[in-house]
């Protein structure tokens, strides 16, 4: 872990100073975590959601945090599964499947003030739906938000060589789902 | 010695994965060709929206714990009482007690007829109180008596 990293932690474990120090964990990690989100879930409401939900759980389980691993490797956890947990109760409640929901959120974006894309952004998301949800993760933390492999490995729990297969192999699908037609 | 040693090294160490450069462009490639055609993802995000995420979540996080009015244990409490009342109510319908009233004459009799058997009738007469002597002990006069105020005409009459 980083000293501020550290630093940071140490405030958070004592009563006194949890407030202070959550205030502080937010503006380091809120844009990174947001953007993360924001690319999971596709409108800016859901992401607002999530990304509060994320923090409320950070705030209730920081006790538990040992350490073991990095901090910022166990928000972008946490944040992951929100966002999948998020899109799972989209499509129960709708009763439909994941990827109607998915399809849904796509058809939504290109009326949602929140998304300034013309067409070739709407063909990226929905290129980037075709693929599976770990190549779309990996994809998404590797394109937009520039992580490294050893943290995306961190973070997904998975091996880096995997990750940049599945990298290579997402952005080759993609290419060829953007030069189609 | 370390001279001979560095000689000696006629490899680095490092390696790469296998067809590395079969790959490389095609990868190098798709990049730049996604990269071209799309910069940007088109995500925007309402104005001042981080500078006040901070206090929304705060104030999330300090709320009072909502105690819910209906839980598991209030449901359950108030079912049992719901239970117990409606129990106490069927219980008083079976104890009124039945009078001799309430009994019609028609059922008496059916029960007469079809249940009692005549040796059961038996078993309500007491034995201690019925002696032979209720029946030998009378008195002699008396029947004389009787037997005197009988006129003949009126046997006749029978």
């Amino acid at each position: 872990m980083t000293n501020k990293e550290t630093l940071l932690l140490s405030k958070l474990q004592k009563p006194n100073l949890k407030n202070e120090g959550f205030k502080e964990l937010i503006s380091l990690y809120k844009e990174r975590l947001y953007w993360h989100i924001r690319h999971i879930v596709k409108s800016h409401e859901d992401a607002d959601d999530v990304l509060q939900n994320t923090f409320i759980k950070v705030f209730k389980n920081i006790d538990k945090f040992k350490g073991e691993s990095q901090l910022y490797s166990w928000l972008y956890r946490i944040a992951t599964n929100e966002s999948l947990t998020h899109l799972k109760q989209i499509a129960k409640r709708q009763q439909i499947t994941s990827e109607e929901a998915n399809n849904n959120a796509l058809r939504s974006l290109e009326s949602d003030v929140y998304f300034e894309g013309d067409t070739i952004q709407i063909k990226l998301q929905k290129a980037i739906a075709t693929l599976p949800e770990k190549q779309q993760l990996v994809f998404n933390m590797k394109y937009f938000q520039d992580l490294k492999y050893s943290q995306i490995s961190n973070i997904l729990d998975t091996s880096e060589g995997a990750l940049k297969a599945s990298y290579h192999l997402a952005v080759k699908k993609i290419e060829a789902y953007l030069t189609k037609d | 010695m370390k001279k001979e040693n560095l000689n000696t090294i006629k490899q680095s160490g490092f390696k790469i994965p296998n067809a590395y450069f079969d790959t490389i462009e095609d990868q190098i490639m798709s990049q730049i060709s996604i990269k071209n055609s799309c910069e940007n993802s088109g995500f925007k995000i309402p104005e001042n929206y981080f500078e006040t995420i901070e206090d929304k979540i705060i104030s999330k996080t300090q709320q009072p714990k909502v105690i819910k009015l209906i839980n598991k244990k209030t449901i359950i409490t108030i079912a049992s009482i719901a239970a117990m009342v409606v129990l106490f109510f069927n219980l008083n319908l079976f104890n009124t007690p039945i009078t001799f009233d309430s009994l019609d004459t028609e059922t008496v009799e059916t029960y007469i007829i079809d249940e009692i058997d005549l040796n059961d009738l038996n078993s309500l007469i007491d034995t201690e109180q019925l002696s032979q002597t209720d029946f030998i002990n009378y008195n002699a006069t008396s029947i004389d008596n009787y037997l005197d105020e009988i006129e003949i005409e009126d046997l006749l009459d029978q």
